[in-house]
């Protein structure tokens, strides 16, 4: 392996051509570890808000025909299909069996929320708003992570009866933390229930406001009483993991140990259209990510391609004196990646600098995407995050190097040593 | 002991098919120095290519100590050049970014049966035998040309190979260190019984040679044994005029 001694003496006499590449490759990597950073804490902002607000990381739910993505344009929270109690003790149960996770039971509905003229009354003609909302027990307080509150408290805070609203429904309504609203909601033998329930907080979702805007927090008991569920029943039982890179094992594990009356899903599967529009974000870095990688392998092949008819005596001697064509490639392979890794290393350097730099800066962002992400964003860049990625421009730059240092290789040495 | 047998090579030029090497057999004994002469075009370098196995001959054999080599692989083909054969070249060839040292080293890092203890040993030895010790840090630009033939000798005779093949070695070298560098070729032929066949148009330098093919349209037309001695013949080379540059 000694002879790509003669790659780095070839990089270090070419002195201005190994700058080039470097800086090809340089400006790649930094734009790509600041895209990554960027992309990767939004995404990451996005799936911990679905997981915090809506969706656990795991969900139990019926195993009936009709289920569909939990956050989807089709997905109906008014249905009937329900757990009885035993069912949600045995879920229950295998959670508290198998993992050392959070899981709890919930109930998801949709319902009306409305405006008391008086003590005992909806007012006539008043102002009603339809949300969906989520019913969780008192101590389960996840989604607060992602609502920030503006003003009350969270659910459990000792009223019977609790209500959590968007600051713009309960605007809407023009409501404020302590006042009576009432709800209504379609419970699962078709009869309307309406009940009274006390407004304790009011809260904007920092990310996911365009899904959470009609988002409703009510307690536990609440959502029975609306869906007309008898004591221990539920909706569904939701599971919060240790991270959410972890859901899909935790769901394995559960999947496996319940029975097929039992569907077991993790947030991957249930985001709907809010993991798409993540999704496309993620899509519009990666092409533009591609289409700078094009750019910069045609220079690379252009470059080597250059270098090769440059040294077609050099490569021509290589043979005569006994190298084969694969250590050929691997020379100019070998000068190729050392120059790109030193372009690499000096981009990780500046964008770890960067990215420390920006750490304390909160952007501001437009729409649409602060319908997602939310409406101030702040980097968090991590240097480790953006090694995969890296590896994987370096192996591009490469194999960008091969074809051309291939061509090289395989000329006649004869003819290339009888050249002027 | 190389042997070659009705060797043919042709080269299309266009639409004009050119015989650069036309039915030419040739013995040469180990530890012979031997000269190939000939005009410019007349199948000097096509002759070393093949024997070289740097080139395949259209028709005809090539024995290098019993093998053949124009029918083996690329790959054994490869082996062969590393492990057989040593080349200068007239432009000497030197990779510009290495120094002498590195140059010299260069053919011994791919071989796998030289230790690295052996292999200092070895350009260390060469670097004495051409007189470039003083200069095995330097790279090729900072020498002259008489010194980069001597690191391209010692690069060629580092393998330690059984043949040494030169195309035109002395061609870009004055008179004088054309002379100093063939001497050298001569000394260490004798030394290490290595084979050398250099190609050449000085007379000056054929003399130097146990032998003398002279090669005219791809043929061989004159074998001279001991050219060196017969100064006659040297005069009378010189005098036609076909071997001047």
């Amino acid at each position: 392996m000694r002879f790509f001694l003669l790659s780095l003496r070839n990089a270090q006499h070419n002195r201005n051509r190994s700058i080039t590449i470097a800086m090809f490759v340089g400006v790649s990597v930094l734009v790509y570890l600041l895209l990554n950073a960027f992309v990767s804490t939004a995404q990451n902002k996005t799936s911990e808000a679905i997981t915090d607000s809506l969706l656990g990381h795991v969900q139990v739910r019926p195993n009936t025909d009709d289920v569909a993505p939990i956050i989807d344009m089709s997905a109906d929270w008014g249905t009937s299909n329900h757990f009885t109690s035993t069912q949600v003790d045995t879920a229950l149960d295998v959670f508290d069996r198998l993992t050392n996770v959070e899981a709890t039971p919930v109930i998801r509905l949709n319902m009306l929320v409305g405006q008391v003229s008086n003590e005992t009354t909806v007012r006539d003609g008043g102002e009603q708003v339809g949300v969906v909302a989520i019913g969780f027990r008192g101590e389960i307080d996840h989604y607060l992570q992602n609502l920030k509150l503006e003003t009350g408290s969270g659910l459990g805070s000792g009223h019977n009866d609790e209500v959590v609203l968007s600051s713009s429904t309960a605007s809407k309504l023009g409501v404020s933390p302590g006042d009576p609203v009432t709800l209504s909601a379609e419970a699962i033998n078709g009869t309307v229930v309406t009940l009274r329930a006390t407004l304790v907080g009011i809260g904007d979702a920092q990310s996911l406001s365009g899904f959470e805007d009609n988002l409703a927090y009510i307690s536990f008991n609440v959502g029975q009483q609306l869906k007309g569920l008898a004591q221990g029943e539920a909706t569904e039982v939701m599971a919060f993991g240790n991270s959410i890179a972890s859901a899909k094992s935790l769901r394995g594990n559960v999947d496996e140990t319940l029975g097929d009356e039992f569907l077991v899903t993790d947030w991957t599967t249930q985001g709907g259209f809010i993991s798409g529009i993540s999704t496309a974000f993620t899509g519009i870095f990666y092409v533009f990510l591609l289409i700078l990688m094009v750019i910069v392998c045609i220079l690379i092949v252009n470059m080597v391609a250059g270098v090769a008819l440059e040294r077609s005596k050099e490569i021509a001697t290589l043979r005569a004196i006994g190298y084969d064509k694969t250590r050929i490639i691997m020379i100019f392979l070998i000068e190729v990646l050392a120059c790109g890794a030193a372009g690499a290393i000096v981009a990780a350097l500046l964008a770890w600098l960067i990215g420390a730099a920006l750490r304390t800066h909160e952007f501001a962002v437009g729409s649409p995407a602060d319908d997602v992400i939310g409406s101030t964003f702040t980097l968090h860049y991590s240097p480790l995050a953006g090694l995969p990625g890296t590896l994987v421009i370096l192996m591009i730059v490469g194999l960008s190097s091969l074809i051309p240092s291939a061509q090289a290789s395989s000329r006649n040495p004869a003819e290339a040593l009888n050249e002027d | 002991m190389i042997s070659v047998h009705g060797l043919t090579k042709r080269y299309a030029l266009g639409s004009t098919v050119i015989t650069a090497i036309d039915n030419v057999s040739l013995d040469v004994r180990t530890g012979e120095f031997l000269a190939v002469g000939g005009s410019s075009g007349s199948g000097k370098s096509t002759l070393l290519n093949i024997i070289g196995c740097l080139d395949r001959p259209d028709k005809g054999t090539v024995v290098i100590d019993g093998q053949r080599t124009d029918q083996l692989s690329e790959k054994r083909l490869n082996s062969v050049r590393l492990n057989n054969i040593g080349f200068i070249f007239q432009a000497f060839n030197l990779i510009s970014s290495l120094t002498v040292y590195e140059n010299i080293e260069l053919p011994l890092l791919i071989r796998k049966d030289v230790s690295a203890d052996e292999r200092r040993t070895r350009v260390n030895t060469f670097i004495e035998k051409v007189g470039l010790a003083d200069r095995r840090r330097n790279k090729a630009h900072e020498l002259s040309g008489g010194q980069r033939q001597r690191v391209a000798v010692a690069r060629a005779l580092a393998t330690r190979p059984g043949i040494v093949l030169a195309d035109e070695p002395t061609a870009n070298l004055d008179s004088h260190t054309g002379i100093e560098v063939i001497n050298l070729m001569h000394q260490i032929s004798r030394d290490e019984n290595t084979t050398f066949i250099f190609s050449t148009h000085d007379p000056k330098v054929m003399n130097r040679a146990d032998r003398l093919v002279r090669l005219e349209d791809g043929r061989i037309i004159e074998i001279v044994d001991n050219a060196g001695r017969d100064v006659s013949i040297i005069d009378k080379i010189e005098s036609a005029g076909k071997y001047t540059g």
